[in-house]
């Protein structure tokens, strides 16, 4: 739609043709899709054993993302890789985001590392985040007079 | 972060225009539309005259046993019309759905010559 405004105002003025393009730049920048969930927006929940974050990152291949633990704190980073054949045929209208991004969050708890799962299911990546129990509780068992059981 | 549910009842839900971009080649109108959450049964694409409607639906639910404590985002429902500038071949409609990325390929139709032999009278 907005190449056929372009095109017919173009005949009219080149000028307008280029302020078009300038405003609408600026609109993308200014304003971002109502309503269109935000890449790397996140969703918490928790339970008594920990938390599971879910982040939409659409179109992102798993082999791009990465996430680190340290102590309590979880980063994720990755890349939002343009279109294959893109270099060729460069989009003419773009709203999706491009590049490398990195998001650390910081829980109230030490994150048990060995035990962080991660699934990206439908461009939703959904991470659970096990709570590190240092020294779990143990039953001590009392004996009886005598010392024997 | 404000609180909210991944799913509401639809009637409930956001309607967004999902992020798209947009490829032209010589044979093809490409367009590439992020729909985080939604699947394939979801997704509907109508072309009527020269507006091409895309409707899509995200089916994640919230995860059951977890406490919700914040939300960054909604996933809503997506609906988004197209104008079509190009003469698009309607036989030809092809899409594809990745990861929550959603591509389809409109291929143009072709300008038709046809070859008339001239005789001498």
């Amino acid at each position: 739609m907005l190449f056929r405004q372009l095109a017919e105002r173009r005949l009219l003025s080149p000028f307008q043709a280029l302020q078009d393009i300038q405003a609408e730049f600026e609109r993308l920048l200014a304003e971002p899709e109502p309503g269109a969930p935000n890449a790397l927006g996140f969703a918490m929940y928790t339970r008594d054993d920990g938390a599971l974050l879910r982040t939409p990152l659409p179109g992102v291949d798993p082999k791009h993302l990465a996430l680190e633990v340290d102590g309590n704190a979880l980063t994720l980073s990755g890349r939002f890789e343009d279109e294959p054949g893109a270099d060729q045929s460069p989009a003419q209208h773009v709203e999706r985001p491009r590049g490398s991004f990195t998001r650390t969050l910081r829980l109230s708890f030490e994150i048990d590392a060995a035990r962080v799962q991660a699934k990206l299911e439908r461009g939703v990546l959904e991470v659970t985040i096990p709570r590190l129990v240092k020294n779990p509780p143990i039953k001590i068992q009392v004996l009886p007079e005598g010392g024997k059981n | 972060m404000t609180t909210q549910a991944m799913q509401k009842p639809s009637a409930e839900r956001v309607k967004a225009r999902p992020r798209t971009d947009v490829f032209e080649t010589d044979e093809a109108l490409i367009l590439v539309a992020d729909v985080p959450g939604a699947d394939l049964d979801s997704i509907e694409l109508a072309l009527e005259d020269d507006v091409l409607t895309l409707r899509a639906r995200s089916v994640v639910t919230a995860p059951e046993g977890w406490q919700p404590v914040g939300s960054e985002f909604e996933l809503p429902d997506y609906e988004r019309s197209f104008r079509l500038a190009a003469d698009i071949d309607r036989e030809a409609l092809a899409a594809t759905l990745q990861n929550g990325r959603l591509r389809v390929v409109l291929k143009k139709r072709q300008p038709q010559t046809s070859r008339i032999e001239v005789r001498v009278g």
